[in-house]
């Protein structure tokens, strides 16, 4: 059975006509090709489909696809804005908070939902908040170093009204540009 | 290190926009026009002869393109079976079925609905088999015998024994252990075991198969390209170069996508469909394609009173189920492994032994693991037999630079004592426990070495494009060790060119050289070198450009941040300057080179001896832990490793290896095991396997980066990825052993086993 799922996805309206069984894991990937969120445990896990919805983070693969209809869905494409990268993905590039990089766009979601809600936590905090992110290749002492860096510098943007995005230190090029 | 260095420092990773954005394009995200999806038909019985497969009803479905069952396969044997290093799995079952999941038919349909129905109508046909499940039951006389025909060889060289289970077997001696047994004032024997474990990479194996005009495209996450495309080829009566391999992005492997996978099912599906077909396993699915070898080690020594290590037996069994894949390898590889103690008398022997339960392969260690689980353990309670520190006991009897390891080839860049001390002198002396609070504290260590293998092989070239920029083509896959950042800091290095000017070239096996892969660690060392010796050509031929250029000679000429100078004069000339003058507009400098690492058999004044490795590197973990004494957990309060590099050409690259590799390390120590019961697989999903989480890092993990430069490598670089893991278990081991006063040999050290050891119970 089909039915029309109207919702907000990275700021656009988007309108599908889809099986009442499918997952949003799967309609974001194989109907509007946003693979940058991916897909493994299929039981919400490991945290690899993390996406926002309604500004709070979500399995993709345990949500229906018509269960997002009317809500705004947030995924790592929509992460950027105007080119500029978000200062969780700028502390992942800048650190090299990531190896194999499947976890990767999982934890910056579920990070930027973080922030969004505590501006200033400690470590305990996300720890506690990141744990149903999985990863298996960084031991993940960088991971909480990056969102540790981000957290900092959205605060000093907020007292300063400055961008919170710097250039990379240490090389002659930028890695924070898309 | 100079501001000109591109080499030691942490350059920003090649792969950080991708990763970050979501661009990265992983096998799965990939899409090609007119595709369809596959789904695969796992057998529910552990052993099993295949008497009838009847897909008629299941080709009627809806949307349903392909169907492949053993009617499908060629008739000539070495078509359909393929095996890294027996030929003994068919591309699907053919005559029978050997563990609970062995893939029996798959089906291509439009989509995974139509193929999910059409598999639940393929009509299959059992007569059961007697099954084994463990390498006591599997070679018990007069069992079963899961691979009664004989098998072509992939690679020779681990003696299976036909009309057994047992398919590799390989022994190594020097010295005369039983003598020295016999004449040792005391012999220690142990028994030690690990169970099966599971990689864990969080992308699910993927591969994508198309045909075009006769030749094969597959796209796919292999970690051996070149070795997949010519296993592929074989399997398809095809010339290798009609094969070609392209490999995206690879969401971690740690020896799991390794030689074939899903292709050999994909590319008959994709042959069968005359349209592209992509198949992308479920969760539960990863678990059943390749594990970690669960192991038994005795092992023997025999000790004199003054403190001496005289003599060592080591006899190994690894379950490698029903399929061998590289087992025999793994093995052989553990007859190689003798630890890095310089014992006179050794003897070690390897069995690699068939079961019906879900093959095991290639892990990140390569049984290293197991064999330093056994020896380390070994090593504590020989110093408590002997009186004295476990660490004192190591330190003596580690092998100096120099000292004839047990094939008779001389070791070269091992800083065993300077990882030791570093790991050891990084936890310090052990806290005593508060008194109040109901647990106990201990301090352990641990150190193994590990040697990449030889011989081996690798080529790449660099390019010098008309804008001063260069191309690497280096044949190494990114897996997420970072191998892509650090070939390109290699030619950076010798063209003194800044990052943004270095690119790589993508991985297609058409285009690149062939490499034996992102395997044993051995990618900096081996196509590091190879990348060095071809920029190196490149230098050459612009700085002889720029000598007829500059009317100068070449010895006066300085090459430095993509400008090449005069030596005490102004005159100089920028790279693309130097180009467009001396190769018009459109010039490119090209450089190769191969590198050849040997192995095997060399001759010498002392008779010979064999090179079994290109190098040794080295990890050596320290553990402070405290004990629950009423619930038996084991917290990890401080946990230190060093490992020798040779050099950290990028320091932050080579820190998050050893952590990664250090954490799954502790995964194994204290959680992790693949269980099973009468071959059905009884935790195959992360809601029932536990990987560490950021709930379980230890409170500190401190990783110490050792130098011992290796003459061969890379500006004296080895390799990293896998070592850091082998020591962890064995470190935390003894940790608990001093905090408890019981040793426990046998994996993983969960609450439930520490309680029955600190209860004098069977652990």
């Amino acid at each position: 059975m089909k039915r029309v799922v109207r919702m907000a996805v990275n700021g656009e309206t988007v309108e599908l006509l889809i099986e009442t069984n499918r997952l949003l894991v799967d309609v974001l990937r194989d109907e509007l090709r946003l693979t940058g969120t991916k897909a493994d445990c299929g039981m919400g896990v490991c945290g690899t489909c993390t996406v926002l919805v309604d500004g709070r983070p979500v399995s993709s693969c345990l949500m229906l696809a018509c269960l997002a209809d009317g809500r705004t869905v947030l995924t790592i494409e929509g992460l950027a804005a105007g080119g500029r990268l978000d200062p969780v993905q700028a502390a992942f590039a800048e650190i090299g908070a990531f190896e194999c990089g499947f976890c990767t766009t999982g934890m910056i979601m579920s990070a930027r939902a973080l922030l969004n809600e505590d501006p200033a936590p400690g470590r305990e905090e996300i720890v506690e908040f990141m744990a149903g992110n999985l990863c298996r290749c960084t031991g993940y002492a960088n991971i909480l170093r990056a969102i540790g860096l981000a957290a900092e510098r959205e605060r000093h943007r907020a007292s300063e009204g400055t961008p919170a995005v710097p250039r990379a230190r240490g090389c002659s090029s930028q890695t924070g540009s898309p | 290190m100079t501001d000109h260095s591109a080499v030691g420092w942490s350059w920003p990773r090649t792969d950080a926009p991708d990763k970050v954005t979501g661009r990265a394009a992983y096998t799965a995200d990939l899409s090609l026009s007119g595709m369809v999806h596959a789904r695969i038909l796992r057998s529910p019985l552990p052993h099993a002869r295949l008497v009838r497969i009847d897909a008629t009803k299941a080709r009627r479905v809806r949307g349903v393109r392909a169907v492949l069952t053993r009617d499908e396969l060629p008739r000539d044997p070495a078509q359909a079976r393929y095996g890294a290093v027996l030929h003994d799995q068919g591309v699907v079952a053919i005559d029978r079925v050997r563990f609970i999941g062995d893939p029996v038919a798959a089906v291509a349909a439009s989509g995974l609905d139509a193929a999910d129905e059409a598999l639940a109508l393929i009509d299959v046909e059992y007569e059961e088999l007697p099954a084994v499940f463990t390498p006591e039951a599997s070679l018990a006389p007069g069992g079963v015998v899961l691979h009664p025909d004989p098998r072509e060889e992939e690679m020779p060289g681990t003696h299976p024994v036909p009309g057994t289970n047992l398919c590799g077997l390989t022994e190594i001696e020097r010295g005369d252990v039983a003598r020295a047994l016999e004449a040792s004032d005391d012999v220690i024997e142990e028994v030690y075991r690990t169970p099966p474990v599971h990689h864990c990479h969080l992308e699910p194996h993927a591969t994508i198969a198309a045909w075009e005009a006769g030749r094969l495209i597959v796209w796919t996450c292999s970690q051996t390209p070149f070795l997949t495309r010519r296993q592929l080829a074989r399997l398809h009566g095809l010339a290798a170069s009609r094969v070609r391999v392209v490999v995206p992005y690879i969401g971690g492997g740690f020896g799991a996508k390794t030689n074939l996978r899903l292709e050999p099912i994909v590319s008959h599906l994709a042959r069968l469909a005359g349209c592209p077909v992509k198949l992308v396993l479920t969760h539960q699915e990863v678990f059943h394609v390749v594990s970690k070898h669960a192991s038994e080690v005795r092992i023997r020594s025999g000790v004199m009173r003054d403190g001496r290590i005289v003599a060592r037996d080591v006899e190994v069994t690894l379950d490698t189920g029903a399929y061998a894949d590289t087992g025999p390898q793994v093995a052989k590889k553990c007859t190689y492994t003798a630890g890095p103690y310089h014992i006179p008398n050794m003897r070690i022997k390897a069995r690699c032994v068939y079961t019906n339960n879900p093959p095991a392969g290639s892990f990140r260690g390569f049984g290293l693991q197991q064999m330093a689980w056994a020896y380390e353990g070994h090593m504590d309670t020989v110093a408590q037999r002997l009186r004295v520190d476990p660490l004192d006991l190591r330190l003596r009897h580690l092998y100096h630079e120099g000292d004839r390891y047990i094939t008779g080839e001389p070791l070269h860049s091992i800083g065993l004592r300077e990882c030791l001390e570093a790991a050891a002198g990084r936890i310090g002396p052990a806290r005593p426990a508060p008194r109040v609070s109901g647990k106990r504290r201990g301090r352990g260590v641990a150190i193994a070495m590990k040697g990449a293998f030889a011989p081996t092989t690798a080529a790449a070239w660099v390019k010098l494009n008309e804008d001063g920029s260069a191309t690497v083509a280096a044949p190494t896959p990114e897996i997420g060790q970072g191998a892509w950042t650090v070939m390109r800091q290699i030619a950076a290095e010798i063209l003194q060119l800044p990052p943004d000017l270095v690119h790589m070239a993508p991985l297609d096996t058409d285009v690149l050289p062939f490499d034996d892969g992102a395997i044993s660690s051995r990618s900096t060392f081996t196509v590091g070198r190879a990348v060095r010796d071809a920029a190196v050509r490149v230098r050459e031929q612009l700085l002889q450009l720029a000598a007829v250029h500059l009317e100068a000679s070449a010895a006066d000429l300085v090459l430095r941040d993509g400008r090449i100078g005069v030596r005490g004069a102004d005159a100089g000339v920028t790279i693309p300057e130097l180009m467009r003058a001396r190769l018009g507009r459109s010039g490119t400098l090209f450089g190769d080179a191969g590198v050849r690492v040997a192995g095997g058999r060399v001759m010498d004044d002392h008779g010979g001896y064999e090179v079994s490795a290109s190098f040794w590197f080295i990890a050596a973990g320290a553990a402070e832990v405290e004990v629950d004494e009423e619930t038996g957990k084991v917290r990890v309060l401080h946990y230190a490793t060093a490992v020798d590099v040779g050099r950290a050409l990028n320091p932050h690259n080579c820190e998050m290896q050893v952590r990664g590799s250090a954490v799954i390390g502790l995964g194994q120590a204290l959680t992790e095991h693949l269980q099973s019961e009468a071959g059905q697989l009884l935790n195959a999903s992360f809601s029932d396997y536990r990987i560490p989480s950021f709930r379980d890092l230890p409170t500190d993990l401190d990783v110490v980066l050792v130098e011992t430069p290796h003459r061969d490598g890379p500006f004296g670089a080895k390799g990293v990825g896998e070592v850091a893991v082998t020591p962890v278990a064995a470190a935390i081991a003894n940790a608990v052993r001093a905090a408890i006063g019981v040793p426990i040999r046998s994996l993983p050290l969960t609450p439930e086993r520490v309680l029955r050891a600190m209860r004098g119970q069977e652990p």
